[in-house]
């Protein structure tokens, strides 16, 4: 059952797909893509999700959580040419019931349309 | 002028100190002048940020990484990049970024001089490259690299 355009959806952000200046298309291009859902857990809840589980090994660094709603990240889809529809699909892991993917394949291109659009959260001081 | 290399990866096998020679400590790796050359290459061509990310991947991700257990670093996508960043010219003060994605493959991405996105994705297999001010995406065989050398790096 897809999700509502309404929710909010969130990717962790490590130093392989940042590099102080840049990010990653990879974040987005292929199919399956993971993420998760602020609906069911905080922001300041993925943090530490995030922390606990991505960190590996130690020398890769969460660097940052981009967040997109997911009806605009539907609009960027439909905007695309060729079109694609996309959905987000729930799909709750043991390390992360919030857990959800982009099933479709996205497109290098498609991928380049939809950085920009993410909102970019850093880490909050300890 | 690079004197030596970064040291090898901490999975690689280590002589405990009491165990090795006192010559052996107090030499430098020296890399061959093969291996030098393409390494001031790639530093002049991609920055210390650049450069350094290479070795950060090559050193830190030789093992299944993250929470989704992502592909190694593969030695042909290394290879790929490497060959085409030592041949390729970048626009002056625009240094390319690079990253790892969760196949193991190398990304390069830089943007033209009229500022759009050019980008290329070395496989194990071949490259799949972007030019956003034409919209043309496609992936081919490193038979094919000079062809996308000549069409990522054309004005």
């Amino acid at each position: 059952m897809p999700l509502s355009p309404d929710e909010n959806i969130v990717r962790a952000i490590c130093s392989d797909k940042w590099d102080g200046q840049r990010l990653a298309p990879s974040l987005f291009v292929g199919a399956g893509t993971s993420v998760s859902r602020l609906s069911v857990a905080s922001l300041e809840d993925h943090w530490d999700i995030f922390r606990q589980h991505v960190q590996r090994p130690p020398e890769r660094l969460l660097e940052m959580i981009g967040e997109i709603n997911i009806g605009r990240l539907q609009e960027i889809g439909r905007a695309h040419e060729p079109s694609v529809e996309l959905s987000v699909e729930p799909k709750p892991e043991d390390w992360n019931p919030a857990h959800a993917e982009i099933p479709q394949k996205i497109s290098r291109g498609l991928a380049n349309k939809i950085l920009p659009a993410l909102i970019r959260h850093r880490p909050p001081q300890i | 002028m690079i004197p030596c290399l970064p040291p090898p990866p901490a999975s690689a096998y280590r002589l405990t100190e009491d165990l090795r020679e006192p010559m052996a400590l107090a030499t430098v790796h020296r890399v061959a002048m093969d291996d030098l050359s393409v390494e001031q290459s790639l530093l002049a061509k991609l920055g210390a940020r650049g450069w350094g990310r290479i070795h950060y991947f090559r050193n830190h991700y030789n093992q299944p990484w993250g929470e989704r257990r992502g592909d190694p670093l593969s030695p042909r996508a290394l290879d790929g990049l490497t060959r085409f960043v030592t041949a390729a010219t970048f626009p002056a003060g625009n240094q390319p970024s690079i990253f790892l994605t969760d196949h193991g493959s190398l990304e390069l991405v830089w943007e033209d001089a009229r500022g759009t996105a050019r980008q290329a994705e070395f496989k194990a297999d071949g490259i799949e490259y972007f030019v956003a001010a034409t919209g043309e995406e496609a992936t081919v065989g490193f038979d094919r690299m000079a062809e996308v050398i000549a069409k990522l790096t054309s004005a």
